[in-house]
């Protein structure tokens, strides 16, 4: 070979990689250019249902595109009902318009609802949470100790998610009224373990409070106790995941449901006589 | 019995059984014949020379290593020839009378041949060059072929001529090994193994390559003293000076300058070298190129080498170096022509290496022993843009010991070492300072047996045991060759397994980030392993023509990968992939003796899976462990399908032209869906995400699902050769990038900015040697 020749391969191949090579870099996605970002929940204590969408923007700057041609609907999986929800937008506090859609119903509980996002037909967000149906309580006897001390463990299990909020919620009606107050003493956020949690009730202790809310001196007689309940807040695994986009299986965002349940019982004729309570339980 | 419940005793006893065994034998020798090979002018001693012993009908040789130094045993009484060759000297012919149970101890002084270093003979450099399956052995001169934007060489621009090692351009520094990772891989300089060892701008390695004695480059399939890394080793081994007289090498250029010293500090006896180097690029580009770059680096390195006595040796080596300025800048400047720049220094790194080794060569025993203790630092800053800095270091101690023992067929070489390292970082991520270390030691025997002429086996084994990660691993390697039609072509091969105790983290899915962070492997999980196979064959047809085809697989296990997350301001997580690359390397090598050329083309391969959704998740302290999918597999972002190479050279008297092109298919990377916000939605306050602002996040698509576009170069360069006031001095003008190519370096999701490799760059420089 003589070096003519290989300074013709060379040039040879330099010019055909400058002709044939673009330097240029599509940074974007094709697939990613309809995808949406949703976030909210759907519970069963609320009449109103909210979530929030926008669509992907391409740059960090860039305004997302409006919501022409969006269109949010759910379903509830268990009877097939649809529902499309209302546009409902807001302004968020930067004066950012806020994209709010709002749907008219109460989730039901332990029905699972799946939320889908389309632009002009296009799916660009789908999500769906189930609402943590009523868990399962138990009622130990109540603990009567001495100078009127009253105590009681409630065991709740099945709970189909990370409890929230839990109350005590008594309802007492004053001495010569007819009415039934409902008055919730809270309780905090239990912690739980294998969809179980615990909670010891104090009502020897709550009975201050409730006869200071009922406006009564701690020694008035004659308040009666007409019920006890418990009332709990359950919030789906969805907000504990430490996956990146909770509940969301197209899109982006966030997707979940809470479920807010009360259950009441009976409480021991004699842990209500040492409360100082008249006993107005309905018969167990 | 505590004592063996340590990694380091355990090594101690099987050390102490390996080298018993191979020091008995050696009384039975017969005769043995060793020796300095040195350069008669300057006192030097020559790696890598010839030497030869002959009798009619059989001859044996040997290259002689570190320090100059041969040694040929079980060698029968009779008279023998004896040559030794060195490129650009003149060969040394003499005639043996070997007696028996006598060993000779020779000084051979080599002068240098004036006819041969005016026309450098090519084909001859590269057949005493080493070289093997995975092994691509360099010497100073291959570095000439290479276009630089200076007129010294250097090592790094040379690196990515051979097939299989991918860079990412002229940013950065860092290489990829047939689908290993830069911090896979292990540099050792003078035995002293560097973390960073590039600078900033990619043409640069670390230190100066007028240092360099030697260099084998194993892509692959290591022998078993190399341990700590699982991808490659590149071994580099520096001059020792002038033991004569004082020589002195400056040179000038636009992006570096440098100044080395050969100081003889006693006669025959002790020499010095010193060396310093420093950028000038970032002073002095807005004035030649228009625009700014804003790079600042340099180093220092000094060696001591002393011949203590006839036996023994002792060499001292330091390196200092640093690195600081903005990879993910355009460059374009604000300030006028020929203003300095403002470093505002995003980037920076600082290594500081000694090490020393000292050398006994027992006088009744075919054996060279050999002792070394390193100390390896690197301190490395990092600051995204709007964010506070990150700092990561590693410090690194090291302790050796090793026989060479030769024998009739071949030699074997056992070694007890141990290792500590310390690791600490804090990567602003609201998880504080983390610092942890961890220890290792082990024993390896790495062996040599010549079978008749053309068949060498070399097995060997490494054993360690780790502090962290699995308690210990036995590592058997394996290399061989086989050389047909009379040597001409040669089938080699190598086989080996490998594990590195320690990982180096840097967001490979953004391949400019050089931002590493080293640390120990997660406790609990095992660490990081490989297994490599290699089969090669090199033809040589002829004198002037090499042909290599070399195919390879490197299966790699518990590798801690970067996983996106969609905080733009969180460093991302990692988690744990298996990950195997397979390709071919060849490379048709021409060598006349006024033009050499030489074309590479590399198809690879490399593909990570995520294998186990829990198991598989790295907790490495300070980071956020991050779950992906099981069983997705991908192509990481340094998967290079295609590159190719050619070099052509044309030299004349005193002038030499150098030519270069690379071609690199695109990398993978993730493409971006889009930006979104997102809205905290909390049950405690179920209305606020309505009306929230929100934060950023990053939506990405599919990992790795897209390819950036290819890369291409043409690099120039023109050297002349003159005399200036009795010096010997060097004129080079270049043109890196000549067609100025559109090479895209790194791209900004967040704020749209393109960031180039560099465009055209011309350059000029001098440089002035005495005497």
């Amino acid at each position: 070979m003589r070096p003519r020749l290989v300074l013709f391969l060379f040039s040879a191949v330099l010019v055909f990689t400058m002709a044939a090579c673009d330097s240029s870099v599509d940074l974007l996605s094709e697939d990613g250019r309809d995808l949406f970002a949703l976030h909210g929940f759907v519970n069963n204590e609320a009449d109103t249902q909210y979530v929030r969408v926008e669509s992907l923007r391409p740059l960090v700057a860039g305004a997302a595109q409006g919501m022409d041609g969006v269109t949010v609907r759910s379903v509830r999986l268990d009877t097939g009902e649809d529902m499309t929800w209302e546009y409902a937008p807001d302004v968020n506090s930067t004066g950012q318009p806020a994209h709010v859609f709002r749907a008219a119903f109460r989730a039901v509980a332990g029905a699972v609802y799946q939320i889908d996002v389309q632009r002009n037909g296009v799916p660009g967000a789908s999500a769906s949470a189930r609402v943590p149906p009523p868990a399962r309580l138990e009622v130990s006897t109540p603990g009567l100790g001495d100078e009127n001390f009253v105590t009681q463990l409630v065991t709740v299990s099945e709970v189909a998610g990370s409890p929230l909020g839990v109350r005590l919620v008594y309802f007492l009606k004053k001495p010569g009224s007819d009415e039934i107050r409902r008055l919730e003493v809270d309780y905090g956020r239990p912690s739980s373990s294998q969809g179980r949690f615990l909670v010891m009730a104090y009502p020897s202790r709550d009975r201050s409070t409730l006869m200071f809310r009922l406006g009564l001196a701690p020694e008035t007689e004659g308040v009666a106790l007409v019920g006890i309940s418990l009332e709990y807040e359950v919030l789906s695994p969805e907000w504990t995941s430490q996956e990146q986009d909770p509940g969301m299986s197209l899109g982006h965002g966030f997707f979940a449901a809470r479920g807010v349940h009360e259950s009441s019982w009976r409480l021991d004729s004699e842990a209500v006589r040492l409360l100082g309570f008249v006993d107005a339980q309905p018969p167990g | 019995m505590k004592f063996f419940r340590t990694p380091v005793s355990r090594g101690v006893v099987l050390w102490a059984l390996v080298a018993g065994c191979a020091v008995l034998p050696a009384r039975a020798q017969l005769a043995s014949v060793r020796g300095t090979v040195l350069d008669a002018g300057s006192g030097e001693p020559l790696v890598g020379a010839t030497v030869s012993l002959a009798t009619p009908g059989q001859s044996r040789g040997e290259v002689t290593g570190e320090d100059g130094r041969f040694e040929m045993a079980r060698i029968a009484p009779g008279a023998y020839q004896l040559a030794v060759r060195f490129v650009g000297f003149a060969e040394y012919v003499d005639t043996l009378h070997v007696e028996f149970g006598r060993s000779l101890d020779l000084e051979i002084l080599l002068r240098p041949d004036e006819a041969q270093l005016e026309e450098v003979v090519v084909e001859e450099e590269r057949r005493d060059t080493r070289s093997g399956a995975g092994l691509s052995g360099i010497r100073l001169t291959d570095l000439a072929r290479v276009p630089m934007p200076d007129v010294s060489r250097d090592l790094a621009a040379y690196l990515v001529t051979i097939p299989g090692i991918v860079a990412l351009g002229d940013r950065g520094g860092q290489l990829f090994v047939r689908g290993g990772t830069p911090t896979q891989n292990l540099v050792l300089i003078d035995g002293i193994p560097i973390y960073q060892p590039f600078h900033i701008v990619g043409f640069y390695s670390a230190f100066p390559a007028d240092i360099v004695a030697w260099a084998d480059v194993y892509a692959g399939g290591f022998p078993s003293r190399y341990g700590g890394r699982i991808s490659s080793v590149i071994d580099i081994g520096t001059r020792n000076g002038d033991k004569r007289q004082v020589r002195a090498f400056g040179s000038v250029a636009p992006f570096l300058s440098s100044l080395r010293v050969e100081v003889p500090v006693a006669k025959d006896k002790v020499s010095m070298v010193i060396s310093a180097r420093e950028s000038l690029i970032e002073r002095i580009s807005p004035g030649l190129l228009g625009y700014a770059l804003p790079f600042r680096f340099g180093d220092r390195f000094v060696k001591l080498h002393a011949f203590l006595s006839q036996t023994s040796s002792l060499s001292v080596t330091g390196l200092q170096t640093w690195d600081e300025g903005d990879l993910s800048s355009n460059g374009v400047s604000q300030n006028p022509p020929g203003s300095p720049v403002e470093l505002d220094s995003p980037s920076s790194w600082k290594n500081a290496a000694l090490g020393y080794r000292y050398t006994y060569l027992p006088p009744d025993y075919p054996v060279i022993a050999q002792f070394a203790m390193y100390v390896s630092r690197l301190d490395s800053k990092y600051r995204p843009a709007g964010a506070r800095r990150q700092d990561a270091s590693v410090a690194g101690y090291t302790m050796e010991y090793d026989l060479t023992y030769l024998y009739s067929i071949g030699r074997a070489r056992f070694g007890l070492f141990g290792t500590l390292h310390r690791f600490q970082y804090d990567l602003d991520n609201g998880r504080g300072l983390n610092q942890s270390g961890v220890t290792s030691g082990g024993v390896y025997v790495d062996t040599r047996f010549e079978i008749g002429r053309f068949l060498v086996i070399e097995p060997g084994g490494r054993f360690e045991s780790f502090s962290r990660g699995v308690e210990s691993s036995i590592d058997p390697r394996l290399r061989a060759s086989l050389k047909l039609f009379g040597g001409r072509q040669e089938w080699s091969a190598a086989w080996g397994t490998y594990h590195q105790q320690f990982i180096g983290l840097n967001n490979e899915q953004d391949l400019s980030d050089v931002f590493t962070v080293w640390a120990a492997t997660p406790r609990d999980f095992a660490v990081p392993a490989a297994t490599h196979l290699i089969f090669g064959v090199r033809n040589r047809p002829t004198s002037w023509l090499e042909i290599l085809v070399e195919a390879f697989s490197k299966d790699q296990q518990n590798i801690a990968f970067p996983v996106f997350v969609t905080d733009p301001a969180e460093r991302d997580g990692f988690s744990r992939v298996d990950g195997d690359a397979r390709g071919v390397d060849t490379r048709i090598d021409v060598a006349r003796r006024r033009w050499n050329a030489s074309l590479g083309y590399s198809l690879a391969k490399v593909e990570y899976e995520w294998v186990d959704l829990q198991n598989r998740t790295a907790i490495i302290p300070g980071m956020r462990p991050v779950q992906v999918p099981t069983g997705l597999k991908f192509h990481p972002p340094h998967d290079r399908r295609h590159q190719v190479q050619a070099m052509f050279q044309v030299v004349s008297s005193a002038t030499r032209v150098a030519l270069r092109w690379l071609y690199g298919s695109g990398f993978p990377f993730t493409q971006v869906n889009g930006f979104w916000n997102s809205y905290p939605v909390r049950a405690e306050n179920p209305d606020a995400f309505r009306s929230a602002a929100g934060s950023l996040r990053i939506s990405r698509s599919h990992p790795s699902g897209a390819r950036l576009p290819a890369y291409h170069r043409l690099d120039l360069s023109i050297e002349r050769d003159f005399s200036l006031a009795g010096a010997k001095a060097t004129v080079q003008a270049g043109l890196m990038n000549v067609y100025d190519r559109s090479n895209l370096f790194q791209y900004n999701f967040v704020t749209g900015e393109r960031i180039d490799q560099l465009p055209l760059v011309p350059s000029i420089g001098l440089s002035v040697g005495w005497p």
